[in-house]
C-alpha cells in the first residue's frame, strides 16, 4: 500500500489530473487502513474516491462487453461506465481508437491484442499502470501475463486471456495411420513423412507459418526474442538461433511437400480440415471453442497435446489474447484500471463474456476457474484444461515490437513465397529489415543484433 | 432581390433592355440553383482533398523507445518522395495498367458484341437476356468479390472440382490467375451495365438508316460494323472513360482475394489499397497515405484530361 502512495505521489508533478488522484488514493488509503472495508472488486487499487462519480467510456469487440459492464455497474455506484461496441481490432477497431485518441476524443478504456499493445504504449497512447498493478493487485495474474504487458520495466496494460499454443491432432486418424503423438519436432516430420508416404494427399499439417502471429509464437516457443528494450533504445534479433531453426524446420517440411499447399485462415483450409485431409493443427488454447463450431462432426475425435519442441522440453509461444489499456488522455485513470482489473477477474464479468461457448485462457486465476468451469468438454471428451495449464506454465518471455503490424504484414506477403519462390528465412528478413526501417522513420532508437 | 425587381419590369423602349434584364435574371436563378452542387462539392470533394495535402505534409515522430508518445512535424514533401521511392507504391501503378489493358478492352469488346446481338434481328428472348446479363451489376462488388474466391476456392470449388473430373488441375489462386481471376469478377461487374448503355444508344439509331442499309444490300454484319458502331461510339467513349477509372480505383475485388489466399495480390497490390494499407492496416501512417491518394488523383486528373481529348472527335456524334 505504502508503495502504492508513493508512486501515484510522485505522478503529482504530471498535473491537476494526477494531483486529484493522489489526494484521492491518500483519503481511500486512510479510510481503508481505519475501516478495514474493502471495496467489491477486492484486488483493485484504492485510488478511486468512493464519494465522487466517476464517468468512463469503454471500447471493446470482444463478446459479452455489454453484459458485463452492465454487471460492473451495479456494482460500483461511483463509477459509470458506457460501453461502446467497436469492429475486431485487426477489422477497424485500432485504427478507430488510434483515430479517436489523435481527435480527442478516444475511450477511457479498450482491448489490445498483446501483439497491438507495443503499437499503443510506442505512439504514447496509453497510460502507464504500473502504479496501479501494484504486486498485491497483480497475484492472482499469470505472471507470463504480467511480463506481456510490461515494456521497459513497466506495465502498460491488464491481461486478460492469454494464449498458448497447443497441439491438436485427430486421434482417429492418428491410430488408423499408426502415428504417434510427437513431442519433438523431429517426431512430428517423422510423423509427416509416414503419413505423406502412406498416403498422398493426406498432410500431418498445413503451410502453418504463413501466419505471422503463429511463425512468432513457434519462434518465441523456440527461445527466440525479436524485439527488447535496453535503456531508451530497442534490440532487434531476427537471426537468433532458435529463429534460424524454426525458419528452416518449416521450409524445409515445405521444401520435402510435406505440408498441405493451402494458406491458414482461409476456407479452403477450413475445409481440409473437416475432410480429414489435415491431422493436425498447430494452434492454441481458444482455437477449440471454435473447432468445435467449425468442425461440429469431429466432435470426439480431437487430442490435445503440448506443442513439440526442439528439446523435448515443454514449451509454447504465445498466440493471441487480449489486455485491457487505459488511454493516456483519460481523466480518471485509478477508476480505469479499477475497472480493468474487475473486468478481467470477476466471476460474473467472466461469466458474461464466455456465455455462448470460449476455451478462453484467463491470466487471472478467479477468472480461469469460471472459464473452466463453464467449458462445455462434451467434444472433446476430457478436460483440455490440463493441458492448457502445462502450456501456459511453459510460456516463453516475447515481446512485440512498436510497430508490429506493419512487420506482420510484410512478413504475411513474403510468407505466400512457401508456395514456391521466397523462402521463410527471406521472409524474416524482409520483416526485419521492414521493422528497422519503420521504426527508424518513427524517430526510435533501434540496434540491430546478429 | 434587386436583379428579380428589375427584371420584372418589362422595358420595351430599348433594344438591350429585355435582354441585359433577361441575363442578370438568370444570373441569379443560376447561382441559387447551382449553390447547393457548390456548397457539397466544396465540402464533400475541395475540403477533403485540402485536408489531405495539409496531412501530406506532416510526419508523427518520436523518440527513444517512444513511450512519451508522438509530436506532429513538419516535413515538407518527404511523404512523397517516401511514397514515390517505395518499389511498393509504383509496381502498383503497373498492377492497374497491366489490368486496365487486359480488362477494359474485354470488357468494351464483349459488351459491344453482346449489344450488337441484342439488336440484330435474330435475337431470341431479348427482355430476359438483357435482364439476366443486368443482374450481376446489381450484385455489390464486395459480395460479386466474395462469390468469386468462394469458386476460386480449389476445397471447395464446385467449378474447381468439375475441371479436376475433366483431369484439368489448376490453381486459379496462384501467380498465374492474378489477373485473370481478378479480371473476371470485374467482367461480371460491368458487362451489363455497359450492355445497357449500348442497347440504348443502339435504340436511338434512326430506323430508316438500317433499313436503309440494307435496302442498299448490307447484311446484319456490315450493318453493324459500318453503320451501328460508329452511331454509338460517343457511348463507347464514355464508358471506355468510366471503365478507365474503374481500373484506378480498383479496391474491394483484390483485397477480398488477396485475403481469400490469392498468391498473386499483395495488400498495396493497387494504389488505393496502398493508401488504404498506409492508414489503417500497417502503421496508421495518415501522411504516407495522403501523400500516395493524392499523387494517385493527380495521375487520375492528367489521364482523364488525355483521354477526354484523344475521345473528343469520339464523343462527337
Amino acid at each position: 500500500m505504502n508503495l502504492s502512495i508513493e508512486r501515484s505521489t510522485r505522478r503529482t508533478t504530471r498535473g491537476r489530473a494526477g494531483v486529484a488522484a493522489s489526494i484521492a488514493l491518500l483519503a481511500v488509503s486512510l479510510v481503508a487502513a481505519c475501516s478495514g472495508a474493502a471495496d467489491s472488486g477486492g484486488s483493485s487499487s484504492s485510488a478511486v474516491d468512493p464519494a465522487k462519480t466517476y464517468n468512463l467510456t469503454y471500447w471493446s469487440w470482444t463478446k459479452g462487453s455489454a453484459e458485463a459492464v452492465e454487471a460492473f455497474n451495479k456494482a460500483h455506484p461511483h463509477i459509470h461506465v458506457t460501453f461502446q461496441q467497436t469492429p475486431s481490432g485487426s477489422k477497424g477497431g485500432y485504427a478507430k481508437v488510434s483515430d479517436a485518441f489523435k481527435a480527442g476524443n478516444g475511450p477511457d478504456v479498450f482491448n489490445a491484442e498483446y501483439v497491438a499493445l507495443p503499437s499503443f504504449v510506442a505512439a504514447g497512447q496509453v497510460a502507464d499502470l504500473t502504479s496501479y498493478l501494484t504486486p498485491q493487485a497483480t497475484s492472482g495474474y499469470l505472471p507470463q501475463a504480467m511480463q506481456m504487458v510490461t515494456l521497459g520495466g513497466r506495465k502498460w496494460g491488464v491481461p486478460s486471456d492469454i494464449g498458448a499454443q497447443v497441439l491438436y491432432y485427430r486421434k482417429d486418424l492418428f491410430a488408423q495411420y499408426g502415428l504417434t503423438v510427437p513431442t519433438t519436432w523431429q517426431q512430428f516430420q517423422d510423423d509427416a513423412q509416414k503419413l505423406t508416404a502412406r498416403k498422398p494427399g493426406l498432410y500431418l499439417a498445413n503451410y502453418t507459418v504463413d501466419d505471422p502471429l503463429v511463425l512468432e509464437a513457434l519462434a518465441s516457443a523456440a527461445g527466440a526474442n525479436w524485439f527488447s528494450t535496453a535503456g531508451d533504445s530497442w534490440t532487434l534479433n531476427f537471426t537468433d538461433q532458435a529463429t534460424t531453426q524454426v525458419a528452416n524446420f518449416w521450409q524445409g517440411l515445405a521444401d520435402k511437400k510435406l505440408l498441405a499447399p493451402v494458406f491458414s485462415n482461409t476456407t479452403g483450409y477450413t475445409a481440409d480440415v473437416a475432410a480429414g485431409h489435415i491431422l493436425s493443427l498447430v494452434s492454441v488454447n481458444w482455437n477449440a471453442s471454435y473447432n468445435m463450431t467449425n468442425y461440429p462432426s469431429l466432435a470426439g475425435k480431437w487430442g490435445v497435446s503440448l506443442l513439440p519442441s526442439f528439446d523435448g522440453q515443454p514449451t509454447s509461444g504465445v498466440l493471441g489474447g487480449s489486455t485491457y489499456a487505459v488511454s493516456k488522455s483519460s481523466k480518471n485513470t485509478a477508476a480505469a484500471a479499477e475497472f480493468a482489473l474487475w473486468m478481467t477477474s470477476n466471476a460474473d464479468a467472466i461469466k458474461a463474456r464466455t456465455s455462448g461457448g470460449s476455451s478462453a485462457y484467463y491470466a487471472n486465476r478467479t477468472a480461469l476457474q469460471v472459464a473452466r468451469d463453464g467449458f462445455d468438454t462434451g467434444y472433446y471428451g476430457t478436460d483440455i484444461y490440463d493441458t492448457f495449464d502445462t502450456a501456459e506454465h511453459a510460456l516463453k518471455p516475447w515481446t512485440f515490437g512498436p510497430t508490429m503490424t506493419a512487420t506482420n504484414q510484410v512478413l504475411t506477403t513474403k510468407l505466400k513465397g512457401l508456395s514456391g519462390g521466397t523462402t521463410v528465412a527471406d521472409a524474416i528478413a524482409a520483416g526485419a529489415a521492414d521493422a528497422k526501417q519503420e521504426m527508424s522513420t518513427l524517430g526510435l532508437n533501434v540496434r540491430v543484433q546478429g | 432581390m434587386l436583379s428579380k425587381s428589375r427584371g420584372a419590369v418589362p422595358r420595351r423602349g430599348t433594344r438591350t433592355g429585355p435582354v441585359a434584364g433577361r441575363n442578370r435574371r438568370g444570373t441569379g436563378a443560376a447561382l441559387v440553383l447551382m449553390a447547393p452542387f457548390f456548397v457539397l462539392f466544396a465540402l464533400a470533394t475541395l475540403a477533403p482533398i485540402g485536408y489531405a495535402i495539409y496531412l501530406s505534409l506532416f510526419a508523427q515522430r518520436a523518440s527513444g523507445l517512444g513511450f512519451g508518445g508522438t509530436r506532429t512535424v513538419w516535413v515538407g514533401l518527404d511523404n512523397y518522395v517516401r511514397v514515390l521511392t517505395d518499389g511498393g507504391y509504383t509496381s502498383s501503378y503497373l498492377h492497374i495498367a497491366v489490368y486496365a489493358l487486359v480488362a477494359v478492352p474485354l470488357v468494351l469488346g464483349l459488351s459491344v458484341a453482346v449489344a450488337l446481338l441484342l439488336d440484330s434481328a435474330y435475337a431470341f428472348g431479348r427482355r430476359a437476356a438483357q435482364l439476366g446479363l443486368f443482374v450481376p451489376h446489381l450484385v455489390p462488388g464486395v459480395i460479386a468479390a466474395l462469390l468469386w474466391a468462394y469458386l476460386y476456392t480449389p476445397q471447395v470449388s464446385p467449378v474447381v472440382s468439375a475441371l479436376n473430373r475433366l483431369s484439368v488441375h489448376v490453381n486459379l489462386l496462384g501467380h498465374t490467375f492474378s489477373y485473370p481471376t481478378l479480371v473476371n469478377v470485374v467482367l461480371w461487374e460491368s458487362l451489363g451495365y455497359n450492355i445497357v448503355i449500348y442497347y440504348a444508344s443502339l435504340q436511338a439509331i434512326p430506323r430508316e438508316m438500317t433499313e436503309a442499309a440494307v435496302v442498299d444490300g448490307s447484311g446484319e454484319w456490315r450493318t453493324a460494323w459500318h453503320i451501328k458502331l460508329p452511331l454509338i461510339r460517343s457511348a463507347v467513349a464514355l464508358t471506355a472513360i468510366f471503365s478507365a477509372i474503374g481500373a484506378m480505383q480498383l479496391f474491394a475485388e483484390p483485397l477480398l482475394l488477396s485475403d481469400a489466399g490469392a498468391v498473386g495480390i499483395t495488400p498495396t497490390w493497387t494504389p488505393n489499397l496502398y493508401a488504404y494499407s498506409a492508414a489503417f492496416t500497417r502503421s496508421n501512417n495518415y501522411g504516407v497515405a495522403a501523400a500516395a491518394a493524392l499523387l494517385l488523383a493527380a495521375f487520375a486528373a492528367v489521364l482523364s484530361f488525355l483521354v477526354s481529348r484523344w475521345a473528343k472527335p469520339w464523343q462527337q456524334t
